[in-house]
């Protein structure tokens, strides 16, 4: 019995193999016309897998590239507004080394002072300067204005100080890096803030044109009354008469330069030549530490700028080698495919005839 | 005289066994396509009259009595049958099991940049607008968003895991649902099965062996067992005139003529209530949505076995039914679930506690250009428990979900961004500090203890594999289980089948001994003629 051979039985073996060589055919078929290796997961798992990764990392990419080229772009603003920074410093520090000479009559003093109150508020519109909805030298205070200049004078930083390490704003360009791409107002442009003296019981000190000193007390009724300090009698003249009297001057940077160098020139306006001088010379050296301070962070940021050059040049590569291995992975190899489906069709045909032509094939026809 | 008229008789004999061989062959030609039928063929032997004794050679002659049927041999090879059983039961177990991995296969087929891949990869997109514009009330209603597509991506696809399971086996729970589900369909075509196998054997019992009809009620028997063997693996044992006895891990079905293990299905809930002492469902029950015991309908239903789902691991049956379990090293809608689950508490573990965390800020609603502690209970991820509160325990991809807060007018501001390692260090108005935004983004390259190790991203990619291999590995076995069960069936059909040549021969032989016979008849009728006008 083991070798017989029975016509249902041929007829199964032959159904069974036109069956396997219509699958092979359909398959090939299915591959050339999705363009695709891989339909389902199940076909090649490891090709699944990295196709899925492969994908995730080039949105990846993607993402990083939008990122890279936004943080450029940004950079790029913060250089140019650094870049007018040092214009405006370079023409304020022309003026003090001017002034400084001591040639110049208090009209010419005068129309300096002028100029570099009119620079400080253009260096401070410059500094609240903002890019996407964000002030670009607040630091991490992205939402409020860094610099306002109060009724005295005071050229106040709201920002985040230099000093907190909390002031960064980072982007992400690469797995896990992220880069630096913002600093301060404080460190490039410094402020100046004059500290009003306080008695001892925290009422403010002012003082009048002799020099008196007048204490100013806060009533229950938020009222304010002005009384001089030696007598208790109260102060009559106009309030808006009264100077503060400044227990400390905290400065730095151009903006703290260039308030100083105003103040100087007020003092010499006032009378007070010597001293005067004396703190305009002081403001030149300021001058030279601040420009170098910009270039530096000019510097820093240049850097930056060049190494997202680099990054921008390295995700392009990484793009274009992982885009190719998806294709590799993915594609259908167009010539292998065809090829291979024109010999399905050749061994399904081929099936196909030998089943028709043997099938009919039996004693029945020579009887 | 009495040669001649013997040999008469012997003739017609011969033409009356020939014409019941030429209906044999003819029945073999009427059925060569016929399922499940087997060969028959004639066996003839030597007919002896009584009275040849001793060694005189003319009562010798006088005891040939010709020919006659010996039996109706029907081609057969019980080895093969069984073998083919066994094969078959496991065929369809993988055909059971690869029907379910490829479902779950398109559940988890992300290839095109879909699914919970393409949501996770836009949830990060998400954080990444964030980080640049972490006070911006459009890159947190994005985030948001995000967020939203992805629990409900993730809702999406559970829902598609239990319905996979509840068209299998029902929800565990519902009577209903369990009567709509495959196994049901299943059960109810086995016991009919078995009736029908009980009804052969009881004709086979009283039938004689070797007969036109034993043959064929044979052939009827091997075609329920097969039938029988592709929902359960069984073992077939004949006990009388080839009636079976049936049974399941060791558990009999149909002993000869009735039927005494009938399978009864129901719901995980009702076997749980069932019990003595009952079992709490669904918390302490680990086992299928369906339970399936055997009763014997001969001893008024008596439960024979209570669960039966531990012995019924093979055919279509065992393969639905184990679909779902989730078993160590085995992927399958169980396992799929169990790591949905783990990535979805992973993920809300994860975001509440970075949202959350001592040092974390959130924007205050009331001053959006300030910051704000962000409050211990400002989580993103939670799921509503039984009593429709809101908690961050027993979350799962089916009921995960946003804080409701997160909806409300001011809900955009309670994602904390800033991050300040220092206390020392927090200023109120940082609301461009992103740092926690950046330690969010940072969870993407993150090895995670609770994902075995793996990040986010891995770990989903990791399951997403294990589906694919398990669905390529089971469509290898698939296939060579198909050509070793093809293999079989052409071999049993190659054995017991019908061959045209073999019958067509047949029939020339039969119809060259029926000439023959019928030239012998004459010849003796013309020798009885000569006989007769002897004395004329």
């Amino acid at each position: 019995m083991v070798d017989r051979v029975s016509t249902s039985g041929k007829y199964a073996q032959l159904v069974a193999d036109m069956q396997q060589n219509l699958i092979n055919y359909n398959r090939i078929t299915a591959q050339l016309t999705s363009g695709h290796k891989v339909i389902n997961i199940t076909d090649d798992p490891i090709a699944a897998v990295n196709i899925i990764n492969t994908n995730r990392q080039l949105g990846q990419i993607d993402t990083f590239s939008t990122n890279v080229e936004m943080a450029k772009s940004e950079l790029s603003a913060l250089d140019d507004l650094m870049t007018l920074a040092t214009g405006y410093l370079s023409s304020a520090w022309d003026r003090a080394v001017q002034a400084s000479n001591q040639t110049y009559g208090n009209d010419s003093l005068e129309a300096i002072k002028v100029e570099i109150d009119e620079t400080i508020k253009t260096m401070v519109d410059l500094a609240n300067t903002e890019y996407n909805d964000n002030y670009i030298f607040g630091g991490a205070n992205t939402k409020i204005t860094p610099y306002t200049i109060d009724d005295n004078g005071n050229i106040i930083y709201n920002g985040t100080p230099y000093d907190n390490p909390d002031y960064i704003r980072q982007t992400e360009v690469a797995d896990g890096v992220f880069e630096v791409i913002n600093t301060t107002g404080d460190r490039v442009f410094g402020y100046y803030e004059a500290v009003q003296e306080t008695t001892a019981d925290g009422k403010n000190v002012y003082t009048d044109a002799d020099g008196r000193r007048v204490i100013e007390t806060v009533e229950a009724d938020g009222s304010k009354t002005y009384a001089y300090e030696d007598d208790g009698t109260a102060y009559a003249g106009d309030v808006a008469d009264l100077k503060v009297s400044v227990a400390e001057e905290n400065y730095s940077g151009v903006l703290g330069a260039m308030k100083l160098l105003s103040n100087s020139i007020q003092m010499i306006l006032d009378g007070d030549t010597e001293a005067g001088y004396e703190q305009m010379n002081a403001t030149l050296d300021m001058f030279d530490s601040s420009m170098r301070m910009i270039t530096e962070e000019q510097t820093k940021f240049g850097g930056v700028y060049n190494r997202l050059e680099m990054t921008t040049s390295t995700l392009d590569t990484n793009n274009t080698n992982l885009t190719a291995y998806l294709s590799e992975i993915q594609d259908v190899d167009l010539t292998t495919a065809i090829t291979d489906w024109y010999m399905a069709q050749y061994a399904y045909q081929a099936s196909l005839q030998v089943s028709s032509a043997s099938m009919g094939m039996s004693l029945l026809n020579y009887l | 005289m009495a040669s001649l008229l013997s040999s008469l008789n012997m003739t017609a004999n011969t033409l009356s066994v020939n014409e019941k061989a030429i209906s044999v062959v003819s029945h073999n030609v009427a059925n060569m396509n016929t399922e499940g039928y087997h060969k028959q063929r004639v066996n003839f032997a030597t007919r002896n009259i009584a009275g040849a004794i001793g060694d005189n050679v003319n009562n010798q002659i006088r005891a040939n009595g010709g020919v006659m049927i010996a039996n109706v041999m029907r081609y057969n090879d019980e080895y093969l049958n069984n073998y083919y059983r066994e094969q078959l039961s496991h065929l369809n177990t993988l055909d059971q099991q690869l029907d379910t991995i490829g479902d779950l296969a398109s559940i988890f087929d992300d290839l095109e940049g879909e699914g919970i891949d393409a949501a996770l990869s836009d949830f990060y997109e998400a954080l990444n607008n964030l980080n640049e514009y972490p006070a911006s009330s459009t890159a947190r209603t994005n985030f948001i968003e995000t967020a939203k597509t992805l629990v409900s991506v993730m809702n999406s696809k559970s829902v598609e895991l239990e319905q996979l399971t509840t068209k299998a086996l029902g929800d565990g729970v519902s009577q209903e649902s369990l009567e709509n589900s495959k196994i049901y369909q299943q059960f109810t075509a086995l016991n009919d099965k078995l009736t029908e196998l009980a009804d052969v054997n009881r004709a086979l019992m009283v039938t004689q062996t070797g007969t036109l009809e034993a043959n064929n009620l044979l052939d009827k028997r091997d075609l329920i067992l097969n039938d029988i063997s592709q929902f359960v693996d069984i073992d077939v044992e004949e006990i009388h005139n080839g009636a079976v006895r049936v049974s399941i891990g060791g558990v009999d079905l149909v002993r000869g003529a009735k039927v005494v293990g009938e399978l009864d299905i129901q719901t995980a809930k009702s076997y749980c209530d069932s019990q003595n002492p009952p079992i709490a469902y669904p918390d302490d029950w680990d086992g299928e949505n369906a339970v399936i015991s055997i009763i014997n309908p001969e001893e008024e239903n008596k439960v024979v076995v209570a669960n039966a789902n531990s012995i019924i691991t093979e055919g279509t049956l065992g393969g639905l039914l184990h679909s779902a379990t989730a078993v160590d090293g085995e992927t399958n809608a169980g396992t799929a679930m169990e790591g949905l689950n783990t990535l979805a508490q992973a993920i809300a573990d994860i975001f509440n506690e970075l949202n959350t965390r001592e040092g974390a800020y959130c924007i205050n609603p009331d001053d959006t250009g300030k910051l704000m502690d962000s409050p211990d209970d400002n989580f993103l991820f939670v799921t509503t428990d039984e009593n429709g509160n809101i908690t961050t325990n027993g979350i799962t991809a089916g009921n995960i979900q946003l804080n409701p807060d997160l909806f409300t007018t001011d809900g955009i501001w309670n994602i904390s961004c800033a991050y300040f390692e220092d206390g020392a260090n927090f200023d109120e108005n940082a609301v461009g500090n992103a740092q926690n935004v950046a330690a969010m983004l940072g969870t993407r390259n993150t090895k995670q203890d609770a994902l075995d190790g793996m990040s986010i991203e891995d770990y989903y990619t990791s399951l997403v594999g294990k589906i694919a291999s398990a669905g390529s590995s089971l469509q290898t076995l698939y296939d060579t289980q198909s050509a070793v069960v093809d293999g079989i069936e052409t071999k049993i059909k190659d054995a017991t089948g019908v061959d045209l040549n073999e019958e067509l021969v047949d029939l020339v032989k039969y119809q060259t001994a029926y000439s023959a016979a019928a030239q012998v008849f004459n010849i003796c009728n013309a020798c009885l003629d000569t006989l007769m006008t002897l004395g004329g």
